[in-house]
């Protein structure tokens, strides 16, 4: 009799769950030295972004397609604001490294050596995945700061030099 | 940053999405009752040493397994410890030394499905040891959640409605495997 309830279970168990375990994460490293320059390095997973510019492996190129730089431009603009004592930052595409799965994509701007307020908004494939986390590191003046923008999340604001 | 990626260890393993680690725990724990702490103890420092030594050496890139291997052999070791379970004798005693084994060795295999979101997690830094110890610190603290919760609910249940261990552990090992059984189906690894 006991077996036949394990076997019940067993089967419950087999009809009623569902497995999605892959990872939707992304990390951005910002780093930001005395005299204002500031690195910005985005690790983000090569197939998530292909999927998020509309590309597919192996499919044609789309028409208005320019370049890879061009289109990672395109979706860092969209998706990934820093503003520095309120102030937007401007960056430039600096380099793309892949490294599979992901690729590295390293940003250059320049800001203000007195800082006092970074606010960073990342939207980064959040319209792609329900389950989309975003680690935010930020280095300034030796000091660390971490948050991971979970369920949704876009927004991280840190007050320094206090 | 410490208590960051601690907090990323805590909920990654506590992740209803990824409950696999959580089931596995749970039914590591189906054949103990409330009062033999001390063999929960030592069975939940095996898991953690297993997973630990793994995570650390997947991490630094001395151990590469490849995600779907992982993935089904996760599910694997559930199936195998609920299977252990309901075949075991009655007494705890004679297959316990068995169990920490197991618990130590399936560990290993765990830790190797925690890497994968760890290195996930991780940017340019240099030193990776301070991230690593928090999520791992993290790990734990949730793993610790767990074992608590399943000794609460054997306790609710083997000693509020007294429901006998044996009909207990049937129940937690019976749907572990079935859960485990459509795990190793789904995975990629096929």
């Amino acid at each position: 009799m006991q077996v036949f309830y394990y076997l019940i279970l067993v089967f419950y168990g087999c009809v009623s769950f569902e497995y999605d375990h892959d990872i939707h994460v992304s990390v951005t490293d910002i780093e930001i030295s005395k005299d204002g320059g500031v690195e910005i390095v985005v690790k983000v997973f090569i197939d998530d972004l292909m999927q998020s510019m509309g590309l597919e492996m192996g499919a044609e190129l789309p028409d208005d397609y320019t370049s890879s730089d061009d289109l990672i431009n395109q979706f860092l603009n969209n998706n990934l604001e820093i503003k520095i004592n309120e102030k937007e930052l401007t960056y430039t595409l600096d380099d793309t490294a892949p490294s599979t799965p992901a690729v590295w994509i390293t940003l250059i701007g320049k800001t203000a050596d007195d800082i006092k307020t970074i606010e960073i908004n990342n939207k980064i494939l959040i319209d792609q995945f329900d389950d989309q986390s975003n680690l935010i590191n930020v280095t300034y003046l030796g000091e660390r700061y971490s948050e991971m923008l979970n369920g949704g999340e876009t927004q991280y604001v840190i007050s320094v030099g206090k | 940053m410490f208590s960051t990626y601690l907090e990323l260890g805590f909920t990654h393993i506590l992740d209803i999405e990824g409950y696999d680690h959580i089931l596995f725990i749970i039914a590591l724990c189906a054949v103990y009752k409330t009062h033999q702490w001390k063999q929960i103890l030592v069975l939940v420092t095996a898991f953690t040493i297993g997973h630990c030594v793994t995570l650390a050496l997947s991490a630094l890139r001395l151990v590469v397994f490849p995600a779907p291997i992982i993935e089904f052999l996760i599910p694997l070791t559930i199936l195998i410890t609920a299977l252990f379970n309901v075949s075991r004798e009655e007494s705890l005693d004679k297959s316990i030394n068995l169990n920490y084994l197991l618990a130590l060795f399936f560990g290993l295999i765990h830790g190797l499905g925690f890497s994968n979101f760890f290195r996930a997690l991780l940017g340019k830094e240099e030193n990776i040891v301070q991230p690593l110890l928090a999520f791992n610190i993290g790990v734990e603290l949730g793993q610790i959640i767990i074992v608590l919760c399943t000794m609460a609910l054997g306790f609710l249940f083997m000693n509020v409605f007294k429901t006998k261990q044996r009909a207990w552990n049937l129940f937690i090992s019976g749907a572990a495997a079935g859960v485990a059984i459509t795990l190793l189906i789904d995975a990629k690894f096929w």
